[in-house]
């Protein structure tokens, strides 16, 4: 048995040249991009737009970064970024498994209906429920509220997460369940400690998801959050990023997108560590 | 204030408001021919152009000494179309092509001619055709490499941290042709500030508004932002002197793009048709029929 | 316990997505001007606002813009997204590293993204592909105007979609991931082939992913607006418009007109339309793509 697995090893290696290649490609393509968002960042506009950027004839420009994050009130965005991404993801995987689980492994009068209307959910653009919304919302005077602009995030993502979750919840056997009923658990304990630990993987990818989707959010943040003491770090980094444009400075501009998209990116490295892969099936087996 | 400020801008700011001054204007601006006199100077161009033929005649004299003679870009074409049009048929009856999209009217095709033409003399880049917002300034102008663009007079101080130390001029666009209008006619404008009718503190907001359009800080703002002062003695800045001359002989007052971006049909076909008329894909009358498609 | 279950994620939705989207529809029938405005019965048109959007030409040319984008975008992200996630799960080294750096476009902001595309690659005098043909001595091709409005509409899609592969990978992958080592065993030892694992084990199971991916890019497309934007950054042109990029003129009113028409019954009437699309599109996929249970 061990031979003939080290053997296929070897082919596969082999055949998988041309997977190397491609990929090779692409990946230093994406380099050469970001490489030069980076580059710029550290240079001046006319620099940029001539021959002679990769030179640096005048230095390294530190002082954009140190420009783009005392300018405005970098360190506060991010402090409310922070709080907004993590208790929203936190809270939508709490409404969003329990959901995904019972429309996955329970025919009820309802279930077909829930689906679709979650899954028309996702075809709503943002800016097509932002006008009911936000007259309610001014209402009842909750504008510039951070909870109110944590639920909004939790609500717009729950849909998504769910149909993922979905599919997840409905690749698992239904032995796992006929076994702990068999052992006395109690429906809700079975999905808590069994069926969610189960489709971790899916949980993982989808939670990165939606901390990157709730990190870049701009529209509901803009609208809902005018007070720079609760605007996340996009809003307030995207005009900081629009207003550079016009006047010009796109060393500044570049080095503020660098400061938005890194904590994401560190972020994307860390958990990609912890996806298990698959789930070990010798647990029913054995 | 009405003695201290611009008069021609109080004015339109009272035609505008329908016989009353409903916002009060601050940092005007003219849309004309923004240029780069040293390069003028090297192409031995002694004086600006003041016909359409002293103007063709810059061109040919800038291509010869390697200089691209005039740009424009995504933002501006519809513009750039507008005054064109304005100097060929007339402000009125653009006006009238653009509310009854209807462009048949043959200086449609003469537009077309002598750009096309142009395109080909090398006198428009070739880069024209593919410039989106702001490339035509940042890359073309701010790095000396062309030597006019029909632009407002914001565009120093748009590009001062590329090219801090530019000599600029300014003129207005030529006549075209005797049907048309000539530089008497052209568009400018202002921010404004207006006071919402809701306010409780209306007089205070109003003299914070005159304390800051006149005088002293008036003349601060057009200094730091290289922009047009309102006081009517204020000193202009020097980017900027030459487009003075152009607002005070300007009699009618063209809205922006003579109209040709009310519509955003309208303003994509411009954008389309005079790409491809640059690059030759499309020759004049190619031009003229995409323009007439409804 | 369904209830319990089910309860907090039906309330988000109703709250957040059911009223305003049936305000929104109800507003699609009506003139209304500001999206403030209320909603008067004497203002109602009917489906006025869906006529004079199908007769606008610059609607139908968003249409057909996603609808390029839907299927030419779809069918290349799709496959080359499969084919990297089937090579990165058979066996290559450094699989983290390639899976980190191929998802990295999508994570980065789109108007970095843009901006890059625009600066950099497209470039006519400095560009990526300029000094690259140039150095292959192709002057034509280095010469080449990518951004110029005949070709602006195709090189908008190319950016977009080297961005959006990474995401739909990830999908594949996680879903590849999950097929229990047992299938290949299996069909390793009866003698199949990879060609014949990929088609008999692989792509199967990857039927529900397939469905997600397929309504994930449906979804995409049709919010599409940033890009189109960033392709045209001033006003809109013929390339690059989207019903997104269209609705919001439509009810923000366009920056650079003096008279800024602004009609937010039509903006409503163009939301609903990209609804229905949606919606087809899920139902369709419903019936293509059904999710039978695994049998173990």
């Amino acid at each position: 048995m061990k031979k003939k697995q080290i053997n296929l090893e070897h082919t596969n290696q082999k055949k998988l040249i041309p997977a190397y290649i491609f990929i090779g490609l692409w990946v230093v393509f994406t380099f050469m991009l970001i490489g030069w968002v980076v580059f710029a960042s550290f240079s001046t506009s006319n620099e940029i737009f001539s021959d002679h950027m990769f030179r640096f004839e005048t230095g390294f420009h530190i002082e954009n970064y140190a420009k783009a994050w005392k300018t405005q009130k970098v360190s506060v965005f991010f402090m409310n970024s922070l709080l907004y991404t993590v208790v929203s993801c936190s809270a939508i995987i709490l409404i969003s498994a329990p959901a995904a689980y019972v429309l996955s492994r329970f025919a009820f009068k309802g279930n077909n209906i829930s689906q679709m209307l979650l899954a028309s959910a996702l075809g709503i653009p943002v800016i097509m429920i932002i006008m009911p919304l936000f007259g309610i919302v001014s209402k009842l005077h909750l504008t510039n509220n951070r909870w109110l602009l944590m639920f909004l995030y939790i609500a717009m993502n729950v849909p998504f997460t769910v149909f993922y979750l979905l599919a997840f919840f409905k690749s698992l056997s239904v032995t796992y369940e006929e076994a702990a009923y068999i052992d006395g658990c109690s429906p809700m304990g079975t999905f808590w400690k069994i069926m969610l630990p189960l489709v971790q993987p899916g949980i993982v990818t989808v939670t990165i998801f939606n901390f990157i989707t709730i990190w870049n959010e701009y529209f509901m943040s803009l609208i809902f959050a005018n007070k720079q003491n609760v605007r996340p770090v996009a809003v307030g980094l995207y005009n900081m990023i629009q207003a550079m444009r016009y006047t010009g400075d796109w060393g500044g501009m570049f080095a503020s997108v660098v400061i938005v998209f890194l904590p994401t990116f560190i972020l994307y490295i860390f958990l990609s560590d912890r996806i298990i892969a698959g789930v070990t099936a010798g647990a029913i087996k054995g | 204030m009405r003695r201290r400020s611009n008069q021609t801008l109080l004015g339109l700011a009272k035609q505008l408001g329908k016989g009353h001054v409903m916002n009060v204007p601050y940092q005007p601006s003219t849309f004309v021919v923004m240029y780069n006199k040293d390069l003028f100077q090297k192409a031995g161009i002694t004086s600006v152009p003041k016909t359409w033929a002293e103007f063709t005649d810059c061109c040919a004299k800038l291509v010869a000494a390697g200089i691209t003679p005039i740009t424009v870009d995504d933002a501006y074409m519809a513009a750039f179309f507008g005054y064109n049009m304005s100097r060929l048929a007339g402000v009125d009856k653009t006006l009238a092509m653009v509310k009854n999209n209807d462009f048949s009217d043959p200086s449609v095709l003469k537009f077309g001619e002598i750009w096309s033409d142009f395109a080909k003399k090398g006198y428009m880049s070739k880069k024209a055709a593919s410039n989106i917002y702001p490339a035509g300034q940042v890359e073309e102008i701010a790095t000396g490499k062309v030597a006019m663009y029909l632009n407002g007079t914001w565009l120093p101080n748009e590009i001062k941290g590329s090219a801090p130390n530019m000599n600029w001029g300014s003129f207005a666009w030529p006549a075209m042709d005797p049907k048309g209008n000539g530089i008497e006619a052209n568009n400018y404008g202002a921010q404004s500030f207006g006071i919402n009718k809701n306010s409780k503190v209306g007089p205070e907001a109003f003299q914070l508004i005159v304390w800051l359009t006149t005088g002293k800080w008036d003349a601060e703002l057009a200094k730091q932002s290289v922009g047009v002062p309102m006081g009517n003695d204020s000193e202009w800045p020097a980017q900027l002197k030459e487009a003075k001359a152009v607002i005070d002989a300007t009699t009618i007052r063209m809205p922006w793009g003579c109209g040709m971006e009310d519509n955003p049909e309208i303003n994509v076909k411009i954008k389309e048709n005079l790409a491809k008329l640059i690059t030759g894909a499309i020759d004049a009358k190619g031009f003229a029929a995409g323009m007439q498609k409804k | 316990m369904i209830i319990a279950f089910l309860t907090p994620a039906m309330l988000c939705y109703l709250i957040v997505f059911l009223y305003p989207s049936i305000r929104t529809f109800i507003m699609s029938f009506f003139k209304i001007v500001s999206v403030t405005d209320p909603i008067k019965a004497s203002n109602f048109i009917g489906f006025g606002n869906y006529h004079k959007l199908f007769h606008t030409q610059l609607f139908l040319q968003s249409m057909s813009n996603i609808g390029k984008i839907w299927f030419f975008g779809g069918v290349g992200v799709m496959l080359i997204a499969l084919l990297f996630a089937v090579a990165l799960t058979s066996g290559m080294k450094h699989v983290k590293f390639f899976r980190s750096v191929i998802y990295l476009p999508n994570v980065v902001s789109a108007v970095a993204m843009g901006t890059m595309w625009i600066n950099y690659v497209y470039n006519s005098d400095y560009g990526l592909l300029h000094n690259f043909f140039k150095t292959l001595h192709m002057t034509k091709a280095s010469q080449f105007l990518y951004t110029g409005q005949d070709h602006l509409f195709w090189s908008m899609l190319v950016a977009y979609c080297f961005g959006m592969v990474g995401y739909h990978m990830l999908i594949f992958m996680s879903s590849i991931e999950q097929i229990p080592k047992d299938y290949h065993e299996a069909a390793l030892l009866e003698g199949a082939n990879a060609w014949q694992r990929f088609f008999h084990v692989t792509l199967p199971y990857l039927r529900g992913c397939i469905r997600t991916n397929l309504v994930m890019w449906t979804v995409f497309t049709v919010g599409f607006f940033v890009w189109g934007q960033l392709f045209s950054p001033v006003n809109l042109s013929n390339a690059t418009v989207a019903p997104m990029n269209y609705m919001y003129e439509m009810v923000f009113g366009a920056s650079s007109s003096a008279n800024t028409v602004r009609d937010s019954g039509a903006g409503a009437a163009i939301g609903v339309c990209m609804m229905v699309i949606v919606l087809i599109v899920f139902a369709l996929t419903n019936l293509i793509t059904k999710n039978d249970d695994t049998q173990m």
